[in-house]
Order: structure tokens, then C-alpha cells, then sequence
């Protein structure tokens, strides 16, 4: 009796102090971005989304320098950034809109319909990643050396962990499906991504590719990795570059090995990324978009 | 990062020296382990090599494997961390907080692995509380080491993310 006591005992002791110490961890995230833009972040909900010519941005590079810069957006670009992509929303859908609006087919089936006999063709659509990629590779050039010249990045110099650095702190935000009566579906093209402030994984993942492209001759491909599966969705941008101890890696056929690239949260290096990605990576639960 | 050379041999060096401290931590703190569970009732070198008793190495692998697997996932984390500290190259600056944190990390998976063993076979010994399964391992009874090295890999296996997602945040990711 007085043995099971004192097991129990011990056992219990150590279960708290396990309890204490996984407390301890799970502690909120310390510091916080500083990354904040000029403006109100609130959206009066009546009225019409402003689109902003000026913003200023403040990021912590990784050395920890506190750094500022501000970007200009021409009418012009802001324009094209909104029409080049998406649809009307009443058309939103319309497939043969949407296909010219940004979309491609990644799917196609048919079915036959067993009471009727009627075939039926059933088509799954996706965004065009490559298209706007290329669109406004050229585009983000002067972004691009506005956030080099910010980091004081010399020009032989790698940028991929600076870009990284500012795309990573930009807040992380679901883009509206409708967006100054454009149907979007949650994508922002990269100048409005930048513009508006925010964005989610793909879009954050697409703009870091344009940063890179428009600054810096491409050591190698880029591409971006859709992962689907066990309930997760999510984008990363797949760079090619020598993989050092640690880093998960991706094989792409015809194209090389490619090191993963998170956008969505500050802390990440290239090739690390939540173990529960590593596990869908690895069980091939991805499609690969080469840029190119 | 990519195109500084002390950072490519000091990372391989780093890395191989994290899978031997991981190798280590298992293998130490299994035997502890068993030493402490069993109050030092069973002597495990004594019963593997004198005795040949395949019960006791059956679930000394399951700790090893269990505590083993916590080890290894603080490995990714931890590099992860070395990149970002170490982007130019290794500096001695902020290399001992560092080191300091590698320890924590380690101490983490080692507490967590334990906490996981004592855990599955309390569960085990409380379904069966008519049965003394060590007096019964040290009896040479294999089936019963069965069960309770498939049970702690089995708990292992489902808290073996924990250890990872714990060890980023004390790197502060």
C-alpha cells in the first residue's frame, strides 16, 4: 500500500512538473512584427476599399536592424494589378471568364448520367500562378531594390534571406473573394499584395518570387508547391539552392531538387517548415508549379 | 548563407554531433529509465548479457526507440535556429546562449520521452493490476515485454510532434 502511495506520488510530482515545464513552451510567441503599415488597418465595412498610392513599411531584418522603406504605386500599376486578374464577380462562375481571367484547367473529367444518358464534362480550375509570375516579374523590380537598398544589400549578394525576412513579416491575412467588384477567390497579385499590405500564403509566396526574379539573376528555377491534404491547404515557393545539413528538399522530375520556402511566419530559414508540411511533402500530397 | 564555406563544414560538424547527442540521450536515459521504474530491482547489462533475457532488450529498445525518436525531432528545429543565429558564419558571440538552448532542447526531449514511457506503462499496469509485469520480464516471460514495448512505441509515435513544436517555440519561431 505505502509503495503504490509513494509510486503514485513520484508519478504525480513528475506529471506536474512535465505540465509546468510544456507550460513554460507554449508560452504566446515572443516578439511580435513590428511590421506596421501607415494606415488605420480597419475597413469601414460600407464603404469601398481605398487603394493606396503610398506606403511605408517597417520590418526587423534578421540581424535585428529595425529598417524603413516606402513604396510608390502608380495608378497605372495598380490598375493593371487589378485587372490582369480575376473576373467580374457576376461573373465569377462563368469558366470561359474565369480561364481568361487568370485560371487554368488542372483537371477534366466527364461523367455520364446513368437516368438520362446525358454526359456531362466536369472541369477543375486553378489559378494561373506561372502567368502572373511572369506578368509582373519585371514589374516588382524597383520594390525589389527599394527593400535592397533598406537591408543595404550589395549587389552579388543573395537577397533570398532579406526578401525573405520583409515577405515572412508581412501580416498574414486571407485576401477578400471579391475585391472592388473583381472576383479574386483570396489571391492578391503581387503589386497589391504589397500595396494592400497583407496577404496569404500564396500570394506572399508568388510576390517573394517576383522580389527575387526582378533583383537578382536566378541561381536557379523557382516554383511553388499547392500542398493539399489531411485537412491542410497551403502554398510555398520551392527555391533552388545547395541543401546544407537539416533542410527537407523536394525532387521535382525534369526540373532538380528544390528547398522548401515559408512565407507566412517570421523564424523560418530556407528548407525548415512545420513538421506537419514535412509529412505532406514527403507523402507527395502537393502539386508542383514550375515557374518558368 | 548559401555561399559562406565556415558555415557548410561548421553545420555538417554541428549536425552530426546533434545525431550522437541525440544517440546518446536515448541510449543513457533508457537505462536510467528502467533503473528508476523498476527500483533498481532489475539489473539490465546483468539480464541481457549474463542471462540472454530478450524481454528486458525488448522493451530497453522500446525505450531507446521512444526516447530516441523524441531526440531526433529537436534536430530540425535546432538547425532551423542555427541558420538564422549563424547566417555569416559561426561567431563566438551568442554561441554559448545558443549551445544553452541545444542542451534545453535536448534535457525537453529526454523529459517528454520519459514522461511518455511512465506514462503508457501506467496506463498498461493500471488495466492489469494483477500482473507484476516486470517480476514477470525478469522471469524470462517474452509476451508480456511484447506488449508493453508495443505499447510505448505506440504512445511515442503519437507524441513524438510534440517535441518539435515545443522545441520552435523555445527557439522563439
Amino acid at each position: 500500500m505505502k509503495k503504490n502511495c509513494s509510486e503514485s506520488l513520484v508519478f504525480s510530482a513528475f506529471f506536474l512538473a512535465t505540465l509546468l515545464v510544456m507550460s513554460l513552451f507554449f508560452a504566446p510567441a515572443k516578439g511580435d512584427t513590428v511590421f506596421k503599415p501607415s494606415w488605420s488597418s480597419g475597413f469601414p465595412s460600407d464603404k469601398p476599399d481605398p487603394i493606396f498610392k503610398k506606403k511605408a513599411y517597417r520590418w526587423l531584418e534578421a540581424d535585428g536592424r529595425l529598417l524603413e522603406t516606402i513604396f510608390i504605386f502608380t495608378d497605372e500599376l495598380l490598375k493593371e494589378a487589378l485587372e490582369s486578374f480575376g473576373v467580374q464577380s457576376v461573373h465569377r462562375n462563368n469558366t470561359s471568364f474565369l480561364l481568361r481571367g487568370g485560371y487554368k484547367v488542372v483537371d477534366r473529367r466527364h461523367s455520364i448520367d446513368r437516368g438520362s444518358g446525358q454526359l456531362t464534362e466536369h472541369i477543375r480550375l486553378c489559378i494561373d500562378y506561372n502567368a502572373v509570375f511572369l506578368k509582373f516579374k519585371e514589374k516588382m523590380k524597383s520594390y525589389a531594390e527599394g527593400i535592397a537598398t533598406a537591408v543595404s544589400l550589395q549587389t552579388d549578394k543573395d537577397p533570398l534571406l532579406s526578401f525573405l525576412t520583409f515577405v515572412q513579416q508581412i501580416p498574414y491575412r486571407q485576401p477578400p473573394d471579391i475585391f472592388h467588384k473583381r472576383y479574386i477567390n483570396g489571391f492578391f497579385v503581387p503589386p497589391l499584395c504589397l500595396s494592400e499590405g497583407y496577404g496569404d500564403c500564396d500570394s506572399k509566396a508568388v510576390l517573394l518570387a517576383d522580389l527575387l526574379t526582378s533583383r537578382h539573376q536566378q541561381e536557379g528555377r523557382l516554383g511553388l508547391a499547392l500542398i493539399d491534404g489531411k485537412g491542410v491547404a497551403h502554398s510555398i515557393l520551392l527555391i533552388q539552392r545547395p541543401q546544407l545539413p537539416g533542410m527537407s528538399s523536394i525532387y521535382a522530375d525534369n526540373y532538380g531538387r528544390f528547398l522548401p520556402v515559408e512565407t507566412t511566419a517570421p523564424g523560418w530559414n530556407p528548407g525548415f517548415l512545420s513538421p506537419i508540411l514535412v509529412d505532406l511533402l514527403k507523402e507527395g500530397q502537393f502539386r508542383f508549379v514550375p515557374f518558368e | 548563407m548559401f555561399k559562406t564555406p565556415s558555415l557548410h563544414w561548421s553545420s555538417s560538424l554541428f549536425y552530426l554531433f546533434l545525431i550522437f547527442v541525440s544517440v546518446i540521450v536515448a541510449v543513457m536515459g533508457s537505462l536510467v529509465l528502467i533503473r528508476f521504474l523498476t527500483r533498481r530491482r532489475i539489473d539490465v547489462k546483468e539480464e541481457i548479457v549474463q542471462n540472454c533475457n530478450i524481454g528486458i532488450a525488448l522493451v530497453l529498445a522500446s525505450f531507446i526507440w521512444t526516447i530516441g525518436l523524441m531526440a531526433l525531432e529537436t534536430i530540425k528545429p535546432i538547425m532551423n535556429a542555427w541558420y538564422g543565429f549563424f547566417t555569416d558564419g559561426v561567431q563566438l558571440a551568442g554561441l554559448g546562449a545558443f549551445i544553452g538552448k541545444v542542451f534545453g532542447a535536448m534535457m525537453l526531449a529526454l523529459l517528454i520521452g520519459a514522461f511518455t514511457v511512465m506514462m503508457a506503462l501506467k496506463v498498461l499496469m493500471v488495466i492489469n493490476r494483477d500482473i507484476n509485469e516486470w517480476e514477470e520480464i525478469k522471469g524470462g516471460n517474452t509476451a508480456v515485454a511484447i506488449v508493453m514495448a508495443v505499447t510505448v512505441i505506440l504512445v511515442g509515435l503519437f507524441f513524438q510532434s510534440v517535441v518539435s513544436y515545443m522545441v520552435v517555440n523555445l527557439f522563439g519561431v
